[in-house]
């Protein structure tokens, strides 16, 4: 390049520039006076929870910004990826909000307060949680064989009816956006049509026989026909969570892994390696992108160990392949030593769950969740808890209450 | 007029205070605009930017030389090449050089960089002003950004209110 820098202005005609992007006839002291340009600027605000909240209480032309429905899709579009905001728990005090992040971006259990759904006492016999993806949470009443799915930014609940195929069976289901296989971006999924997939393997009183499998979806209203296949392995109860990998659910247990495409509604059993068995027990979910999964059912990995090793007040986490030899997998030291673990062991009580849509992993070690990200090899304590299985991540860019609510006084 | 150097095609950009610029036509098509202008036919002379004095023009510049892609090819696939690592950790390096500036020269490359729809120089920018920003308190953000609270005290407390949890 060259800069040919000249005092005076040239003669010459010019072809004068002609943008039709944030034009000022006059120009302005800030960009922060031009609307589209705050948008512009405000779009990078981190996606965390208080963000907007913030944003909108900086002054009125902010609160316009932040509050706009159109300038939220473009933020979801801009970040892709939803913050997790924490978990919802399945205990014995009913269905409960725990938030993992740190003030201001804390969301207090109480704002995603699902007593009004009647979802609020210990009787666990009365409900079950057994899904949560895209901003809704999936409950089901065995007593009275219906379905809950409320979305908990909007309080918004819709009751379906289980089909009676599905009664007097052990029952495992998602919940998810019903367009998710088409390149969705995840923002507003709570206020999008959804759908429902259940899955039985058994009736409570006898052995596996059948799997079955059927779809509701919100926009029909309606359940579609219930499919079936051959099963000899059993899913008793919601403890293993189904995972979304691209457009199919995938169950993990025992020897095999039941496969429900989305597309066509096809039920599939995939034998699983004998060699998985080891570290079946820890892998209960899979990883949303197909390389992991590849990985998941490739040999290097299937018999995966992990040892703990203490030190002083931390525990050095260690998943290898192939029992102890070769690389980690994942070398991780987390801080504070779960209470009772001493020396170096194998196999300790802990899973793996793998979070759909992003690099992370949840680790349950003794009495605590931790998180690990693969990509930065960081992890983090995120809570305590006495459920290792109960737990179903909840990510929105959305809040209760969201700012978006607001009406200025004019 | 577009002249050849180098068997580089030169375009000459010109702000409006009389400062001319002569360009690599590959340097000045950073910028979408004048890129579509380029594309369209509409550039046979020297382009004259209203708006954006030659201090500012000249940064922009200094920006765009430094990223058009270094690859032989030209045209759209050229902006598509994605860099090799290194070369994208010097240009990281670069940038944080580049933007240490005072605010108003941020501000106008703000309004620079989206008039001329440069994508990574808005980006960088926009970026910019929010990093200085975002663990502060409200009273910084609108020092800071010379941002007048036009509340009144019981509006404001009303959003606190609405999101407590926000502001804890």
């Amino acid at each position: 390049m060259r800069l040919r820098p000249k005092v005076h202005a040239s003669e010459e005609a010019s072809t004068v520039i002609r943008s039709n992007r944030h034009i000022s006839p006059a120009r302005l002291a800030s960009p922060l006076e031009d609307d589209n340009l705050l948008r512009e600027i405000l779009l990078r605000l981190p996606p965390r929870p208080s963000s907007l909240p913030r944003a909108s209480a900086v002054c009125k032309r902010w609160q316009r910004a932040s509050t706009d429905p159109r300038f939220h899709r473009q933020f979801h579009e801009y970040h892709q990826k939803p913050p997790l905001l924490g978990f919802f728990e399945d205990n014995m005090d009913g269905i409960m909000f725990r938030p993992i992040l740190d003030h201001p971006d804390r969301i207090p259990s109480q704002c995603f307060d699902l007593r009004a759904h009647v979802i609020d006492n210990g009787n666990l016999s009365r409900f079950q949680l057994l899904g949560c993806r895209h901003g809704r949470l999936l409950i089901m009443r065995p007593l009275q064989q219906d379905l809950i799915v409320i979305a908990p930014i909007t309080d918004e609940e819709c009751r379906v009816s289980i089909p009676p195929e599905f009664n007097k069976r052990y029952v495992n289901g998602a919940v998810l956006y019903a367009a998710a296989d088409h390149g969705h971006v995840h923002g507003s999924c709570h206020l999008s049509p959804f759908k429902v997939v259940l899955l039985s393997t058994s009736t409570y009183y006898s052995g596996p026989q059948l799997v079955l499998a059927s779809v509701y979806s919100s926009e029909a209203g309606i359940w579609g026909d219930v499919i079936s296949t051959p099963t000899p392995c059993e899913l008793r109860g919601a403890s293993i969570h189904g995972s979304l990998v691209g457009n199919a659910l995938y169950w993990l247990f025992e020897d095999y892994m039941i496969e429900f495409h989305l597309d066509g509604h096809i039920l599939a059993l995939i034998d699983v390696p004998p060699t998985i068995n080891e570290a079946r027990r820890f892998l209960t979910c899979m990883r949303s992108s197909r390389s992991w999964m590849a990985l998941l059912v490739s040999p290097y990995c299937l018999t995966m160990t992990i040892t703990f090793k203490c030190g002083k007040g931390r525990l050095i986490v260690r998943v290898l392949p192939n029992g102890s030899c070769g690389r980690p997998l994942i070398c991780v030291t987390l801080m504070g030593s779960p209470h009772g673990v001493k020396g170096e062991r194998q196999g300790l009580l802990f899973r793996l769950r793998y979070t759909e849509d992003s690099d992370d992993i949840i680790l349950y070690v003794g009495p605590n969740v931790y998180i690990i990200q693969l990509k930065s090899m960081q992890s983090k304590k995120l809570c305590g808890t006495r459920h290792v299985s109960g737990h179903h991540s909840f990510k929105s860019f959305c809040m209760p209450g969201d700012c978006s609510s607001l009406v200025l006084a004019s | 007029m577009a002249t050849r150097e180098a068997g580089k095609k030169m375009i000459m950009l010109k702000s409006p205070d009389g400062m001319e610029f002569e360009v690599e036509e590959a340097v000045a098509m950073e910028s979408q605009t004048i890129r579509k202008m380029i594309e369209d036919d509409c550039a046979d002379t020297a382009i004259l930017i209203p708006n954006i004095n030659s201090k500012i023009l000249s940064r922009v510049i200094e920006y765009c030389n430094k990223h058009v892609p270094t690859t032989g090819a030209t045209g759209a696939a050229a902006s598509d090449t994605v860099a090799p690592a290194a070369l994208a950790e010097d240009l990281k390096i670069w940038d944080a050089e580049f933007i240490k500036v005072n605010r108003a020269t941020r501000f106008d490359l703000i309004q620079a960089a989206s008039y001329l729809n440069i994508k990574g120089l808005l980006d960088l920018t926009s970026q910019t002003t929010i990093d200085t920003i975002s663990d502060n308190s409200l009273e910084e953000i609108r020092s800071f950004l010379s941002t007048k609270n036009d509340y009144l005290p019981e509006e404001e407390q009303t959003i606190r209110r609405e999101n407590q949890w926000a502001f804890q």
